[in-house]
């Protein structure tokens, strides 16, 4: 014990112990904090290792129609209970077998969902079956579906190359969108300034999940996918461009009146509604939520080309809302994040005053 | 009156708005290509920006390009010393006008 001979020193002395003893116990607090976390990790992999090792996976049965599209209900609901499966390490056995119905939507999703469950699982243990059905098994293989997924039999490619595949990606890929305008160039025989508002849609798309779709940039796995198809026969490319970010309606500002119905209507039933709040994005109302009048630009856009005929088949799915060409209405089950579906014919890329 | 080419002198594809969204944005073109061609021009010279050759602009690509200039420097001084050339898609034009506008708000 030092001798203490003044009370300035006395002071000086004891406001240094009490800086130690809070430092130490800060410590202390911090050690038994991480002993818990680690406890509990270890006990997430044991009953993990023991789920495995006994085999035992979860069976999850797809809807025979599955399709987001079409189907959203029985599909999105499959989703869910797919993630709750996964979260909780549970190993996944996803029997596709009884699929007679498919759009490639529900297979983008799919890869968005295992792509948002990486950053959160160290490990995921899925297994599954393929359709009975040749044509949906040979639209899965064509897609670039199998290529995020370990497969022992061997995958078939489109040999007319009417598929763009499956591609995903974390930032502006610009030589991805410039790839995508070379395949319509090709596919419709039209020249380059006519794909040019398709350029700007797909990239905007991308820089909004980017800027707006996460709460972190720091996302080391992809955060959009984009597949399109091309059909011969009917001549046109359907395009599907999805992100498993935190969706339109949680990212947008809300007005004082939206926030009190959102707040009532988790007790009540009540007029709020997402795809209110999506559309009047769409059209252009002030709801950037960086608040600068000069941002929000990017919806209004692809609204717009929606409206001048350039896209067809509009679909706009985003958490709870549901945009279908002019028609809104909101889904009794949520989706993580955002999915954009339309179509493009030669006669619409050729759409005059598409600005 | 001086001439920069997006498509000959940055990219024919642009990116995003920002350099952390990705290559070529309109972040780094508007730094690193329109700036210092600005600061080049002699008195009463005007540069012309020719948009024509890419595959096309994002909005926020050219949002960060015209109205951040304006942000950065005043709207008066983009629309003296600036001049655009876009035959290829007219309309875009328009476009830019209106983020030129609408940058200080």
């Amino acid at each position: 014990m030092k001798k203490i001979r003044d009370k300035k020193a006395y002071i000086l002395l004891s406001r240094r112990r009490f800086v130690k003893k809070q430092k130490r116990k800060k410590h202390r607090k911090l050690l038994i904090k991480q002993s818990y976390r680690d406890r509990i990790i270890e006990k997430r992999k044991k009953a993990f290792r023991k789920k495995v090792d006994k085999n035992k996976y979860e069976n999850i049965s797809t809807p025979s129609n599955f399709s987001i599209i079409n189907n959203p209900g029985p599909t999105l609901s499959f989703f869910k209970i797919l993630r709750d499966n996964m979260i909780k390490y549970n190993p996944v056995y996803v029997d596709m077998s009884s699929i007679n119905q498919m759009t490639t939507d529900a297979l983008v999703y799919f890869i968005g969902v295992l792509q948002q469950l990486k950053t959160k699982l160290k490990v995921l243990r899925l297994k599954g079956s393929y359709p009975k059905d040749k044509k949906i098994k040979s639209l899965m293989e064509t897609s670039g579906f199998l290529n995020y997924f370990e497969t022992t039999e061997d995958v078939q490619f489109d040999p007319n190359k009417n598929t763009f595949e499956i591609k995903s990606g974390n930032s502006v890929d610009r030589l991805t969108v410039k790839n995508i305008c070379q395949f319509v160039m090709k596919k419709f025989e039209i020249q380059k300034s006519k794909t040019s508002m398709l350029y700007a849609i797909i990239s905007e798309m991308m820089n909004n999940t980017k800027e707006h779709a996460y709460n972190s940039n720091e996302n080391d796995y992809d955060n959009w996918i984009i597949f399109l198809r091309y059909y011969p026969n009917k001549k046109c490319i359907d395009f599907i461009f999805m992100d498993t970010g935190l969706g339109i309606p949680k990212t947008v500002h809300k007005k004082k009146d939206e926030k009190i119905l959102k707040a009532i209507s988790k007790i009540k039933s009540i007029g709020y509604s997402e795809s209110k709040i999506v559309k009047s994005a769409l059209e252009g109302e002030f709801r950037t939520k960086t608040r600068h009048k000069y941002r929000g630009k990017g919806l209004p856009k692809i609204y717009k080309c929606v409206k001048i005929g350039y896209l067809l088949k509009f679909n706009l799915f985003s958490n709870k809302a549901c945009i279908v060409e002019n028609r809104e209405e909101d889904l009794s089950q949520e989706m993580n994040g955002t999915l954009y579906f339309w179509q493009l014919t030669k006669e619409s890329v050729n759409a005059k005053d598409i600005n | 009156m001086q001439r920069i080419s997006i498509s000959e002198k940055f990219a024919d594809a642009p990116g995003g708005r920002l350099r952390t969204d990705g290559d070529k944005s309109g972040e780094e073109f508007r730094e690193d290509f329109l700036i210092p061609a600005l600061n080049k021009l002699k008195k009463n010279e005007k540069l012309l920006v020719d948009l024509d050759g890419c595959y096309g602009f994002p909005p926020s690509f050219l949002e960060e390009i015209f109205g951040g200039l304006v942000r950065q420097f005043g709207i008066e001084k983009v629309r003296n010393y600036i001049d655009i050339k876009s035959e290829e898609e007219p309309l875009l034009l328009n476009e830019i006008d209106e983020y030129i506008s609408d940058a200080v708000s």
